[in-house]
């Protein structure tokens, strides 16, 4: 295939190792002027690491990387980028305490003739470069206060700026790498827009992602790899999302017959992972298990008031910027701000700070497991204990060790964290392990009320099945499960009511058939007077 | 690993055993380390002559010869002349000490003293000396590696030695030298003063300690900053406190159980007791730092103090019981410091800070948080001390003790930081 004579960019029989991970192996796909093409596969499956090698920013250990006919140094950034190859990419250096002028001129600062920096000039061109993708940019901002999506689209604009460097190729291909896992809906609808109107113009994207959703919406064509390894390459048009997941994981999953509140096959291949509501609800008139009570915490959440049933999962909706996180963060009382009541079977819960939550029952798995999540320096064991150390201590404090690994002991099983002992590190783990340690953590036997902020953010597909499972199995033993979710097959395969919040309040409650995607997103989009 | 980010790479479970076990040896490498430099300041420090005295039953008669065989009266012969030393015990028994031998009497007891070439590095005092000069920092090393494993530092603790032990020593001073306190036909004056020495440096150094914290954690502030700030204050009370109340700049007379009855308690001809203090707390930081709660927090919060909340810890709490321990242990190295010299001076524990810090990340602390050892801290103070006692030992400049200190520091830091890209996470 690496013989396609319509070929821009060719990646020719590529092995790239991390100390004992063979991360590709032997890999070739070639791609074609204007076209986007998907890199698809589960985490670990190399899609990151070979859009990484085509922008030079890891060394491949063999095969080549051709650009119209010229091979490019391996490894080296400067020399892709002078063939015209470009990276998007969320960890890439941008000086967020500078303007977004400033940030789109770094490499060539323009100056006045007295040797102090040309404002004007520097504008003049941070405008011509942004507002042809987004005219709502003040490129005076600073960029740190920009929102996610902005942020990406002036590293778009940077991307495409053809005086970047003396002697540099205009940008011929640019990869996005993950582009839209912290963009919400509409800016990943703005972002897809964009990708489409680059590949129009001639430019060959490189589209790394596993949000089925978006290869369909946006992609010519889609190369999957799994286990560092070339699977195929199709033409978007030609092949089905089951087909896809195959390719990805290897083996078809039983798909049971569709469910009439499940748009699309996204939602059938999720309840083939065990996505569907699997749980019964419990009955109509047992006492509420979380009770939340005008909920507030100035400019991010106005008076949110719900209860949840025993068993019962409410799902969240709303937009990124809606409030979800911020509601789950005042409810759990990590929000000192926060003001409200909270009860848990009828009891009031001090809200002075999380303990009172916790020793209420109650467990949040927030949003951003890295940053908000676990602990690297402590061993897998203990990233489950901390909350409850306490709890299980002698007086004094003194920690009951025995106590301690009995609990983890039984945890790590029964939430199949693959961990090489509970000594290792979290780092030591893949992202969806990681993340079931975090829910591990807080699904104990005695777990009343789980919060759950985006649970299956940036995990493969296997751990997708099996985290859901997690959630059945906590509804089933009668915890009251509060769910957000920005993938909107899974919220609504998964919840049993869905609350949407827009700018810190609730919109509207779906229940049974008015559950579905456009209502969600009717409701979330609705301007906030109306209602 | 969040989605963007490379496909790990996963080691083996064999690599991975090894990497971590390397790792986790922090204070197995500075074992390594002070085992070296013992050996090498052993076999390459040299002898030094020192003049022993001989055991002298009570009653012996000494006869002291010339070189020519002539009888000489004791004390009349100067020591180079002196060619032989034959002392009798009372039950008849002679022995004799050839030279050099040395005669001397004080206060009306002789004695004689042979000469003995002893390594100048691997001798009891020697050795007790280094400890004794390390224990101080040691105790102050350990209460620093829970700071910087928070992900703070403490700036103020040389201030808060200095005025800890003026306190101190000015309420130690009040008590007197000849102070005597019985109760019920126990002579408690020696524990009276130990106890009174303790309470006021280790409650002077508590409260200071917990100044910071509480300023850290309300204000919100670094605690670099409100402990830069500690600094300064203190060192200005520390000379002003005295001057007011007795305008002196050295205060001493202290009682003699504080003194000579414990903190230089004389015991097989060396002083362990400050030793044994820093042996103790080392034990007592490893136990608090990995078997209580507490210290399982500490970890939690320099890990990811965001997670820390999340997870239900008492952040704020816990940040200054550290730094009130940290102030704590300060006072109890002041205090081992005036008992163990006798005297307190205004200008005590100046730039200690930068040496306490020094022990603590030499030790393994990283000052990103999150990582640190108790022990690693005591077996950075002897590190440091050894160093200091290598330039006496090779009798190199005072001077280059700093450089060294200097290189030791970085060099620590780089081994460290290797070792934690080399290992995963």
């Amino acid at each position: 295939m690496t013989d396609d004579p319509n070929a821009l960019l060719v990646a020719e029989r590529i092995s790239k190792r991390f100390g004992p991970t063979q991360a590709l192996d032997d890999v070739s796909v070639a791609m074609r002027a204007g076209e986007v093409h998907a890199l698809m596969g589960e985490n670990g499956a190399g899609k990151s690491t070979l859009g990484k090698v085509i922008a030079g920013l890891h060394k491949q250990d063999q095969g080549a990387v051709r650009v119209g006919g010229r091979e490019l140094k391996p490894g080296s950034l400067d020399d892709a980028f002078n063939a015209g190859v470009r990276i998007v990419h969320q960890e890439l250096a941008q000086c967020h305490n500078l303007s977004v002028a400033e940030n789109l001129c770094l490499h060539d600062i323009p100056c006045t003739r007295r040797g102090t920096i040309d404002r004007e000039a520097m504008r003049t061109r941070a405008r011509r470069l942004v507002h042809t993708l987004e005219p709502s940019i003040d490129v005076e901002r600073e960029l740190g206060r920009l929102s996610p999506g902005h942020r990406q689209i002036c590293q778009i604009a940077a991307a495409l700026d053809e005086e970047a460097r003396p002697g540099a190729e205009p940008a011929r291909v640019i990869v996005f790498d993950e582009p839209t896992s912290s963009l919400s809906i509409a800016e990943t609808e703005r972002l897809l827009q964009i990708v489409r109107d680059l590949a129009a113009s001639g430019l060959t994207i490189i589209y790394v992602s596993h949000r089925m959703s978006e290869i369909f919406a946006c992609c010519d064509r889609v190369t999957v790899l799994r286990d560092g390894k070339f699977v195929a390459t199709s033409n978007v048009a030609d092949i089905t999302e089951p087909d896809l997941v195959e390719q990805m994981i290897g083996r078809r999953l039983q798909t049971p017959g569709g469910g009439e509140r499940s748009p699309g096959g996204e939602a059938a291949a999720l309840r083939g992972l065990g996505g569907e509501n699997g749980h019964a609800a419990g009955p109509q008139d047992a006492p509420p298990r979380l009770e939340v009570e005008g909920i507030s915490s100035p400019g991010k959440v106005a008076g949110v008031s719900f209860s949840v049933r025993p068993g019962e999962v409410l799902g969240i909706g709303g937009l990124v910027g809606a409030g979800r996180s911020e509601l789950l963060d005042a409810i759990f009382a990590v929000d000192a701000r926060a003001s409200g009541r909270v009860r848990v079977d009828g009891f009031e819960v001090d809200r002075s700070s999380p303990r009172g939550m916790i020793r209420a029952g109650a467990g949040y798995v927030p949003e951003d497991r890295r940053q908000q999540g676990l602990f690297f320096n402590l061993s897998v064991a203990e990233n489950i204990v901390v909350p409850f150390m306490r709890r299980l201590a002698r007086a004094a404090g003194v920690r009951r060790i025995g106590a301690e690994r009995e609990m983890v002991t039984t945890r790590i099983e029964d939430f199949r964290v693959k961990a090489a002992s509970a000594r290792s590190l979290p780092g030591e783990l893949s992202g969806g392990n990681q993340q079931k340690l975090l829910i591990a953590r807080w699904m104990h036997e005695n777990a009343k009320v789980l919060l759950l902020d985006e649970p299956t953010r940036g995990v493969d597909i296997g751990a997708k099945s099996e985290i859901y499972k997690l959630i059945h199995k906590a509804a089933a033993g009668g915890a009251a499960v509060v769910l957000v979710s920005s993938e909107m097959p899974e919220l609504l395969a998964l919840s049993d009511r869905v609350l949407v919040m827009g700018e810190g309040e609730v919109r509207g409650e779906l229940t049974g058939e008015a559950m579905t995607q456009s209502n969600i997103l009717t409701l979330a989009t609705r301007d906030g007077a109306a209602v | 690993m969040t989605d963007g980010a490379p496909e790990s790479p996963k080691p083996s479970p064999g690599a991975r055993r090894a990497v971590t076990r390397l790792a986790g040896a922090q204070e197995a490498g500075l074992l390594l380390v002070i085992a070296l430099m013992v050996t090498a300041l052993t076999m390459f420090g040299g002898t030094k002559t020192v003049y022993k005295p001989v055991d002298i039953a009570p009653g012996s008669t000494i006869e002291i010869f010339d070189a020519d065989g002539a009888v000489h009266a004791p004390g009349t012969l100067p020591g180079r002349l002196i060619a032989r030393v034959v002392v009798t015990a009372p039950d008849g028994t002679a022995r004799e000490h050839a030279a050099p031998v040395r005669y001397t009497e004080s206060g009306g007891v002789a004695s004689v003293l042979v000469e003995r070439r002893v390594n100048k590095f691997l001798e009891k005092e020697n050795i007790t000396l280094v400890l004794k000069d390390a224990s101080f920092f040691a105790v102050m090393a350990v209460g620093m590696t829970a700071v910087i494993i928070l992900a703070g530092i403490d700036l103020s603790v040389g201030s808060i030695f200095a005025f800890a032990a003026i306190l101190g020593a000015l309420v130690l001073n009040r008590m007197g030298s000849d102070l005597s306190l019985v109760v019920l036909g126990m002579d408690l004056t020696g524990l009276a003063g130990v106890l009174v020495g303790l309470g006021v440096c280790v409650g002077v150094g508590a409260l200071c300690g917990a100044a910071n914290g509480v300023m850290t954690v309300g204000l919100r502030v670094h605690p670099f900053v409100i402990t830069l700030g500690m600094m300064a204050a203190l060192r200005g009370l520390t000379i002003i406190i005295p001057q007011a109340v007795s305008g002196e700049q050295s205060i001493s007379g202290f009682p003699p159980g504080f003194q000579s009855g414990f903190f230089k308690r004389e015991i097989m001809g060396v002083y362990p007791v400050p030793i044994v203090i820093m042996v103790l707390i080392a034990i007592a930081g490893w136990f608090v730092l990995s078997r209580t709660v507490l210290g399982r927090r500490v970890y939690a919060i320099g890990g990811n103090e965001i997670a820390a909340k999340y997870a239900g810890i008492p952040v704020g709490r816990v940040k200054v019981i550290v730094f009130t321990l940290m102030g704590a242990l300060a006072g109890l190295s002041a205090c081992m410091a005036i008992g163990y010299l006798g005297a307190a001076e205004t200008s005590a524990g100046a730039a200690y800070e930068l040496e306490v810090i020094a022990a603590a990340v030499i030790g393994g602390a990283s000052l990103m948080g999150g990582r640190g050892s108790a022990l690693g801290a005591v077996l950075g103070a002897v590190v440091i001390k050894l160093i200091g006692n290598s330039m006496i030992i090779f009798d190199i400049d005072q001077s280059w003790n700093q450089v060294v200190m200097g290189g030791a520091i970085i060099v620590a830091v780089v081994i460290d930081q290797t070792k934690a890209r080399l290992s995963p996470g």
